[in-house]
């Protein structure tokens, strides 16, 4: 790897990731605990995480629980490739005990949402979406800006755009119905929870831009990892 | 190892939907170039009235400087929340930060200690960070060095080793670590001390400007 290409991937890496939120839990199993961390590193399947430039969080008690939690920011994509190896381990201290847990090791996976626009309304679709370790509300929130069949410099993997592009014509031109596909990710296996942003941008007439949520009456939809 | 900053956003209106804060790092001096990379995150929901928002964004401890070839600790942060809100979107205006740092150090005369850790915050201790120190005469190369020490298995031989490794080290040890934040917060800060070997011996504690506490107990406000 050259110094400029390692630049720019540090660079990439610095400030510019795409990411989505996971949140973690730990619950105490005792009183006393002082310090629980979670500590957390990524790689390409079949690969071993390199600790000692791991990252870490401390995971934060509720106030009336022994609920701690954290929530993990992880790579949309690492090498290329959206589906990588997610390990973690905590490491816990009481008094002057420690103990560290197992390695755990999971497979992070997408799945690709649809939205069908049959009317054309719509000129972007994101898609709000998270992983809960437990309680629905716990989970992290995520966005996803989808992209539309036809329009091929669109990412169905991108987070949300500075501002809603330029489109609106190039979305009016494509046939009916329009499909929005975007990616979620989370562990292999999990249950991911999502709602359906819809906006309509760059009108002729302004005052004809609008935003809207599809959250199928409150409930959302879930999809399995 | 990244730092972790909470941006938390409070609503003033009703019928606010959602808030992401859309932000960028560059380096000293320069903006970003939005339409190449940047990253977009949703605040958390955490109720309340007026309703609050948060995010604890993680963020790196050094930006690459394409226009002089290297990397830089301190770097600036660039940031905007969008606001989707009664059926319509919404911008702030355009946020920059000074991302700089704080070096600190524990003098241990005595040679008592084995391992410390800066337990600090910014602003609160709502998104605490744990940041290994070394007395930088520590072989670089060690396997006992304070980053390698969570993910060492066998925690008995490197209470052991570092121990003796310390003791031959003339006093005082001069544990050093770095500490993040922008310019003109304040960070909350304690030390995590432990001294792991002798197992006799062995004490943990989180020490503030009042002695001796549980994490978080009592602790030293730093200026950036």
């Amino acid at each position: 790897m050259s110094e400029l290409t390692a630049g720019a991937a540090g660079a990439r890496h610095a400030g510019a990731d795409h990411l989505f939120g996971l949140r973690k839990t730990w619950w105490d199993p005792a009183p006393g605990i002082e310090m629980v961390q979670i500590h957390f590193a990524w790689t390409p399947p079949d690969g071993e995480p390199d600790w000692e430039s791991a990252e870490s969080r401390v995971m934060t008690p509720g106030e009336l629980s022994r609920l701690r939690t954290a929530v993990l920011e992880v790579p949309r994509e690492l090498d290329g490739s959206r589906e990588y190896l997610l390990h973690h381990f905590f490491y816990v201290v009481r008094g002057t005990e420690w103990v560290s847990s197992p390695v755990f090791t999971e497979e992070v996976v997408t799945r690709e949402v649809t939205w069908t626009d049959e009317t054309g309304d719509w000129t972007h679709v994101g898609i709000g979406w998270g992983v809960s370790p437990g309680a629905p509300g716990l989970a992290a929130p995520n966005y996803t800006a989808a992209a539309m069949d036809g329009l091929t410099f669109e990412d169905a993997g991108a987070g949300a755009p500075p501002e809603p592009s330029p489109i609106h014509e190039f979305v009016r031109a494509q046939p009916l119905p329009h499909v929005f596909r975007g990616l979620v990710w989370g562990p292999r296996g999990a249950d991911v929870r999502y709602v359906v942003h819809l906006v309509r941008a760059g009108s002729p007439r302004p005052e004809e831009d609008a935003e809207a949520w599809e959250d199928n009456g409150g409930a959302g939809w879930t999809i399995t990892l | 190892m990244s730092w972790y900053y909470p941006k938390g956003w409070t609503d003033q209106e009703d019928g606010v939907e959602q808030v992401l804060i859309h932000y960028a790092c560059t380096p000293p001096g320069q903006y970003p170039d939005w339409s190449w990379g940047h990253g977009s995150r949703v605040l958390e929901d955490r109720g309340g009235y007026p309703r609050t928002r948060l995010k604890v964004l993680r963020m790196p401890r050094e930006v690459w400087d394409m226009e002089h070839g290297w990397s830089t600790p301190e770097y600036r942060f660039h940031y905007y929340f969008e606001v989707f809100q009664d059926g319509a979107r919404w911008t702030t205006d355009l946020f920059s930060e000074d991302i700089v740092y704080r070096d600190l150090e524990y003098v241990d005369d005595h040679g008592w200690a084995t391992n410390i850790c800066i337990y600090w915050s910014v602003g609160d201790w709502g998104a605490p960070v744990y940041s290994p120190m070394e007395d930088p005469r520590f072989p670089a190369d060690s396997e006992f060095r304070s980053t390698r020490y969570y993910s060492y298995w066998d925690k008995d031989r490197f209470h052991h080793d570092k121990f003796h490794m310390l003791q031959a080290m003339e006093r005082p040890h001069r544990w050093q670590a770095r500490m993040y934040g922008p310019r003109g917060a304040t960070l909350v800060q304690q030390y995590h001390i432990g001294r792991m070997h002798p197992p006799e011996e062995k004490d943990e504690f989180w020490l503030g400007p009042d002695g001796r506490s549980a994490p978080g107990g009592n602790w030293w406000v730093q200026h950036l």
